[in-house]
């Protein structure tokens, strides 16, 4: 299946989560951080830290950890 | 009667729905996580376990098999609440549902402590390095350090070593010869697994170092090298003890918290533990809260593991029968032969765990003026000794409404513990226990559209 990531169109695999499907692409930054502009990733692993927030179809603050990929997601991490 | 709701599909939710199924009744299990299984058997869609996996089949196939279980994965529930013994929980997809028996088994998540750069991607639990690796196979890192206290680091380290990570060394702060004093709780059956550990890391030269830890990571953007250094028995640095290390990633853990999150709005009872102060549901004897018809098992009512989990299950998924009226009280002590026996004994190892593997003050000392103590609000140690010491913060929750620590999209569940520790230390006069318990009061326990919110109300 296609899903977008910053737009660009990338093959995925299903049962894969967001988070999981990135970092197996080395794409350990999902996001800069608010205030201090610092760079976060995955950390907790199972949606209690709130680190790897990103976009998904135009809804900010979906975590990557424990998001499932579908087909067509468009997805943006800021690195 | 409507029927039983669970609240977590791991170990203790799974083994609690096979004994109402046993028993002829009938209950949904809800859990976010999109298959069963939790935190111990956390799996990719075909599960594969390389031990253990013969008790989640077992238990998988008999709620599979019973029409009255239903299980809803890939859901949260957002919202509970209970009002005249009636308990209502609101989930994610929109719906929402009520019942005179409900069952929390929400589990726990790791525990985290602190440092400089623990902020940095790379970064992760000991337990989320464990999750991610059990649900898709995805490693943390190439060359990793994994750190903390506690038993659970030797099973992560083992997992990676396995799936091919060069795990560069297991740093344990604690001095495990504090064992010997607890020599009578120990468990054959956790000696057994220690040992399988033991040899995946030997065969691998890992090097296990007691009385070590990380105590600040760095690099430009990511993690590039660890500082590691030997620790005291308080956790504190000794001088010239300092060594720099290469590596990608880092796995830190400090034991679990339970998640308090949904038992705090059924407005259960909770203790906190003699031990290591953590916030648990209070229980009966029958896995009962102080609130009828709510009961609770597993890591929420205090970390144990899985033998506990399921065990505890078990008792709770019997004590729901003879509420419900599906079994009598002769029954019932059928049932539970050797269940309340195996309960105490496995706690009483769980508790000695805890003594050895227990977290001390001396942590504090990694800390710098700009460390991170609160990931999501990005509030430094500094901002928070301010708040004490310039703007006379007295009590935990002062400090924390002025510094915004807790006050982020995570709601303190990964530093609501440390910080309030810090404020303490900072103030002079240690947490109460009702400051502890304030940590886990979350009135929407997972964020969710404002669309669910309209269609749902309030
Ligand atoms: C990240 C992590 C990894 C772990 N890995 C291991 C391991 O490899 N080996 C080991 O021996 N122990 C592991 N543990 C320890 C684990 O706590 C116990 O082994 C055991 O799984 C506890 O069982 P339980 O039934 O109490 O809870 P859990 O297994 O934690 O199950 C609780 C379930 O409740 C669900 N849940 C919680 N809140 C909600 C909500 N609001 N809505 C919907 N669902 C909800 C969660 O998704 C979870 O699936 C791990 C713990 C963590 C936190
Ligand atoms: S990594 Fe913690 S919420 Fe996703």
């Amino acid at each position: 299946m296609k899903i977008y990531l910053n737009g660009v169109e990338v093959e995925a695999t299903e049962n894969e989560s967001v988070g999981t499907f990135l970092l197996k692409r080395r794409q350990q930054v999902l996001r800069k951080t608010r205030f201090n502009d610092q760079p976060r990733g995955m950390f907790c692993g199972i949606g209690v830290c709130f680190d790897c927030i990103v976009t998904i179809d135009d809804i900010a603050n979906q975590r990557a950890c424990i998001t499932q990929l579908r087909s067509g997601m468009r997805i943006e991490v800021t690195s | 009667m409507s029927r039983t709701i669970i609240v977590g599909g791991g170990p203790s939710g799974m083994s609690a729905a096979v004994e109402i199924a046993r028993a002829g009744g009938d209950a949904i299990i809800i859990d976010s996580n999109p298959r069963l299984g939790g935190q111990y058997w956390r799996h990719a869609p075909v599960a594969k376990f390389s031990h253990d996996g013969e008790r989640f089949f077992a238990l998988q196939e008999e709620i599979n098999r019973h029409p009255g279980i239903e299980v809803r994965a890939g859901t949260q529930v957002w919202r509970a609440s209970y009002q005249e013994g009636v308990a209502t929980v609101w989930l994610n997809d929109g719906t929402s549902l009520t019942s005179e028996t409900l069952l929390v088994a929400t589990g726990a998540y790791d525990r985290s402590l602190p440092f400089p750069g623990w902020d940095l991607p790379g970064s992760m639990t000991a337990g989320g390095a464990q999750a991610i690796l059990k649900a898709s196979g995805a490693l943390l890192g190439r060359a990793v350090f994994v750190a903390g206290t506690g038993p659970f680091l030797l099973p992560v380290a083992a997992s990676l070593v396995e799936a091919g990570v060069k795990v560069l060394g297991v740093l344990e702060a604690n001095r495990v010869n504090g064992w010997v004093n607890h020599l009578g709780a120990i468990d054959l059956r956790k000696m057994k697994d220690a040992a399988r550990y033991f040899k995946i890391l030997s065969a691998a030269k890992v090097p296990i170092r007691m009385g070590y830890a990380i105590i600040e990571a760095r690099g430009d953007g990511r993690i590039e090298e660890v500082v590691i250094a030997k620790v005291d028995r308080n956790f504190t640095v000794k001088p010239g003890t300092v060594e720099v290390h290469k590596c990608d990633a880092i796995a830190t853990g400090w034991g679990f918290t339970p998640d308090l999150t949904i038992a705090h709005s059924l407005g259960v009872s909770t203790d906190v533990h003699p031990i290591d102060r953590s916030v648990v549901v209070h229980v009966d004897a029958f896995q009962e809260s102080s609130q009828h018809g709510i009961f609770a098992a597993g890591e929420s009512t205090g970390v144990g593991g899985v033998d506990l989990a399921l065990t505890e299950g078990r008792v709770a998924g019997i004590a729901i029968a003879v509420q419900r009226g599906l079994i009598s009280t002769v029954e019932a002590k059928n049932r539970s032969v050797g269940l309340a026996s195996e309960r105490t004994k496995i706690r009483k190892f769980a508790d000695a765990l805890l003594s050895v593997y227990k977290i001390r003050e001396g942590w504090r000392s990694w800390l710098n003026p700009e460390t991170i103590l609160c990931r999501c609000e990005e509030v430094t140690f500094k901002q928070v000794r301010n708040v004490v010491h310039d703007l006379g913060a007295s009590d935990v929750r002062t400090a924390k409404l002025l510094s915004r620590c807790g006050m982020g999209m995570c709601q303190g569940r990964v530093c609501g513990r440390m910080v309030a520790d810090v404020i303490g230390a900072e103030i002079g006069t240690p947490a109460t226990d009702d400051e502890l318990r304030g940590i886990h009061n979350r009135p929407i326990a997972n964020p969710i559209s404002l669309q669910t919110l309209a269609d749902q109300g309030q």
